[in-house]
């Protein structure tokens, strides 16, 4: 009989077992005590009059600071970094994407690649009909980025592992030329961003029609006529040349490119949540599609429910409760709160600025019973339009450079969508009387063009075309702290198409 | 699994007195049935059959040299023309790829064994560049699908489970360039060995000096920690000068390709590239056999092995490997090599050098 799921023994554990079984990792791995030792933590432990010995199950914990990506950036930036290593020796640095604009490293150890590999075959497990034999191109943007490793892991899974899976890898770049390899191949599955597939399936139409004319012109047969008469009068589909049957997609929300995924590559698409910060911890889809599974023998999640949020929005000083997400109700909407058992940078009650729902936290169709997730947006001011993510406030340190044109009184950037594609939507509400209403739309997209890699995005397709509107009132949202919000992503941004 | 099970690596291999290491490759040649998997693959099958070659056991070295060469031109024109299933000879693990060549690249399964032999022979880089315990090493990767790209990945594998020296790496993209701020980050983190194209390595001297909020300089005013660079890809004599001077590090040439990640390497003797006769049949094809079969291409050119050229010959080097998913046999690489000694080496190596001089 086929092996469906990779470890059954500890994920399809009943819920309060697999809950005991977080709890015991989370001490034999003496994950407290190594983070203790770490100027991440130490000073703010100490002063919060932590006794990392005395930590023993999520009671223990539950008393612990939260920490930030702030704080993990700060202490980078003033610590020596071999400080901040926990284990023995680093053995491999990555580099976070940098939403902010500064970029975190993060630093691996032995075991955590080692849990990595066993966590990518896992997940392969998780996400594909046929996890024994299966073949998958696995499409990154280069080192230092996470992704490439990612794709490595799963290569040595499969040597360490006994796998039997075939695997082809792609930097972005080549990604044409590889493509029609992965096809003379037959390879069945893809791995890549939502976006990126998007935009292959796009071009693929488009090249497909062009491709069978010049092919007439250069070899003039009847058959190569009526290829080009049917390209030009059918459309093509990148599921009529690639024959992909699973696809695994990661690094933005899936839901809103789901069905043109399958329209287009007649492919089963399933998505992962993973950070850099917390790789071996990455949560998966399995074939049943309810929300992500969060591997609870490798972390420790919490959950702070949006009301909390909201208060502590109100009152900075005032310190949010978060509830175990095992104990958490279907629903529940919060910011996704990690603490890792990792050894080179472990991460505890690490605040991920990730907005979740929780699906269930009951067993799962597929039989397994780690506590499954959907994961929203960001509750900072990151715009996350897949491959390029800026801060709002980068845009705002522009708009208040303007002058050509006229001034922006009052703006928002609305997050939506083009049919599938990513679409910022400028809104800004001019200051006085603007002579050329044209000229002055043209300076604004000019500056969402200048934020690194907006251009480059809707140029490539990978993204629609920004847009900027003059309107008599913006409406301003505010946080609860009375803060502005300028991020807003707007339902269509999240939903199925 | 907690050890690589590198069952090529004899204990001492690197020193074997030459004869035997001439009769370890043809033990494996034949033991191996090198020659039986390789008909089973598209590549060789109906080459050899148009060519009346039977594919039967092959027993000897010189028997061996009967068999027609096989070129980069094969390799594209049957992956062109049959369906890329019927090519590896055994279940591949993964596929990798030359750069392109036009319109082409070629394609290379690699089985789990293929891969732990890769593995095997990262470890004996470590001795000839004189790697240390807690080397940083600053790995500057080319882009997948090429095998470069997962050489640190493999290296990291290779060391945790296997030579447990605890390097450590930073790895890093000449595309990403500017979209990440590794040079900064490998000016903190100071490495003592940089891994790279020869051509990449001088790309990035102005990027470091950059990061480091300088306009002219040097990285070996920047690196003080840097001690040797393994550079691959490229012949790296037109560079070598170069790169000493900006940075003043012990440069060491690696050889390796797709098709066969050979990895041969320099030695701190700086004589020419140790070519690991245990895992290949290395011949040569002499000049003078090229140029004849320029004039007439129908002439069918001779080749030396290895192990039995004279110093300073000139040519094109052939491989024959042992690969579980694609044995090369008698394939030519299209680069240019000079043989540079068969002697034992003042590293105390018996691996026959050479130094390549660049592509036909």
């Amino acid at each position: 009989m086929t092996k469906r799921i990779w470890d059954e023994a500890v994920e399809c554990l009943p819920l309060p077992q697999l809950v005991a079984l977080c709890q015991s990792k989370l001490q034999e791995s003496g994950v407290v005590a190594r983070a203790a030792r770490s100027p991440l933590y130490r000073e703010r432990w100490a002063t919060a009059g932590v006794v990392p010995d005395q930590v023993h199950d999520y009671d223990d914990l539950r008393q612990l600071p939260f920490t930030t990506g702030g704080d993990l950036r700060a202490a980078q930036a003033e610590q020596g970094l071999d400080a901040l290593v926990c284990a023995e020796h680093p053995r491999l640095w990555v580099s976070t994407s940098g939403t902010t604009g500064s970029h975190k490293w993060i630093p691996m150890g032995d075991e955590d690649i080692l849990a990595f590999t066993a966590a990518a075959v896992r997940m392969m497990f998780m996400g594909l009909e046929n996890p024994e034999h299966w073949s998958l191109l696995w499409l990154s943007t280069p080192a230092p980025f996470v992704t490439e490793l990612a794709g490595y892991m799963l290569l040595a899974s499969q040597v360490l592992h006994e796998g039997g899976a075939e695997l082809g890898f792609c930097s972005l770049p080549e990604v044409f030329d590889v493509l029609s390899f992965a096809r003379l191949a037959q390879i069945e599955a893809l791995q890549a961003m939502p976006s990126m597939a998007m935009v292959i399936a796009e071009t693929v139409a488009q090249r497909a029609g062009k491709s069978a004319r010049e092919q007439f012109r250069k070899e003039r047969t009847l058959a190569n006529l009526m290829r080009s008469v049917a390209a030009t009068v059918l459309p093509i589909k990148a599921s009529d040349i690639f024959k992909f049957r699973w696809g695994v997609f990661v690094g933005e929300p899936l839901d809103p490119y789901r069905s043109a995924l399958k329209e287009s590559f007649g492919l089963r698409p399933g998505t992962c949540y993973a950070a850099s910060e917390f790789m071996a911890c990455s949560a998966c889809e399995c074939r049943f599609q309810k929300g992500m599974h969060l591997p609870m023998d490798s972390c420790l999640p919490e959950i702070i429910p949006q009301e909390e949020l909201n208060k502590e929005e109100v009152d900075t000083s005032y310190v949010p409760q978060a509830i175990p997400l095992w104990e958490a109700s279907p629903g529940l909407l919060g910011e996704f709160v990690i603490t890792t058992f990792a050894s080179a940078l472990p991460l505890v009650r690490y605040r991920t600025s990730d907005l979740i729902t929780v699906v269930s936290t009951d067993p799962c169709e597929c039989g397994r019973t780690q506590p499954r997730i959907k994961v929203r947006h960001r509750i900072d001011d990151i715009v996350n339009l897949g491959l390029v993510r800026f801060s709002a406030y980068q845009l705002k340190e522009k708009l208040e450079r303007l002058g050509a044109h006229g001034q922006v009184a009052r703006w928002q950037l609305r997050l939506t969508r083009e049919n599938h594609k990513a679409k910022a939507v400028l809104l800004v509400q001019p200051r006085g009387r603007i002579a050329d209403p044209g000229a002055f739309i043209e300076e604004l997209e000019e500056k969402m063009d200048e934020l690194r890699g907006v251009k480059q995005s809707w140029e490539s397709g990978l993204i629609a075309k920004p847009e900027a509107r003059l309107v008599d009132e913006v409406v301003e949202k505010r946080t609860m702290s009375g803060k502005i919000r300028y991020a807003i992503y707007e339902d269509v941004y999240f939903e199925e198409a | 699994m907690d050890k690589l099970n590198i069952a090529l690596q004899p204990p001492g291999v690197e020193q074997l007195p030459l004869a035997d290491l001439a009769q370890l490759g043809e033990q494996r040649l034949v033991e191996g049935k090198v020659i039986e998997r390789a008909g089973t693959s598209s590549l060789y099958a109906k080459r050899w059959n148009r060519a009346g070659v039977e594919v039967k056991a092959v027993l000897s070295r010189s028997e061996l040299a009967q068999l027609p060469f096989t070129s980069a031109a094969d390799v594209i024109e049957v992956q062109k023309r049959s369906p890329m299933r019927q090519f590896p000879c055994a279940p591949a693990a993964v596929w990798f790829a030359t750069d392109s060549q036009g319109e082409s690249r070629k394609w290379i399964p690699y089985s789990k064994q293929d891969l732990v032999q890769y593995m095997g022979l990262l470890t004996r880089l470590e001795r000839p560049t004189a790697l240390k315990e807690r080397d940083v090493i600053l790995f500057v990767v080319p882009m997948a699908p090429r095998t470069t790209n997962a050489m640190p990945y493999l290296w990291i594998f290779t060391d945790i489970l296997e030579t447990k020296l605890k390097l450590e790496f930073v790895i890093g993209s000449m595309f990403l360039l500017g979209a990440s701020n590794w040079p900064e980050f490998t000016l903190r983190r100071q490495p003592t060995v940089l891994v790279s194209r020869p051509s990449d390595a001088l790309a990035l001297v102005e990027h470091f000096a950059k990061a480091a909020g300088t306009s002219d300089a040097q990285p070996k005013e920047l690196f003080n920690r840097l001690r040797a660079g393994i550079f691959f890809g490229e012949p790296l004599s037109p560079f070598s000068q170069a790169i000493q001077e900006t940075y003043g590090l012990e440069p060491f040439d690696c050889y390796l390709s797709a098709e066969f990640p050979s990895l041969s390497a320099e030695c701190s003797a700086h004589d020419g590239l140790h070519v690991w006769m245990d895992v290949s049949i290395p011949e040569i094809i002499p000049n003078e056999e090229l140029a004849r079969e320029k004039a007439n291409p129908q002439h069918k050119p001779a080749a030396v092995f290895l192990d039995q050229a004279p110093a300073g010959l000139e040519g094109e080097l052939v491989l024959t490997t042992f690969g579980e998913a694609l044995p090369l046999v008698r394939y030519r690489t299209g680069d240019r090599v000079r043989v540079t000694g068969t002697e034992p080496c003042g590293c105390g190596m018996t691996h026959p050098r050479i130094a390549v001089q660049g592509r036909l």
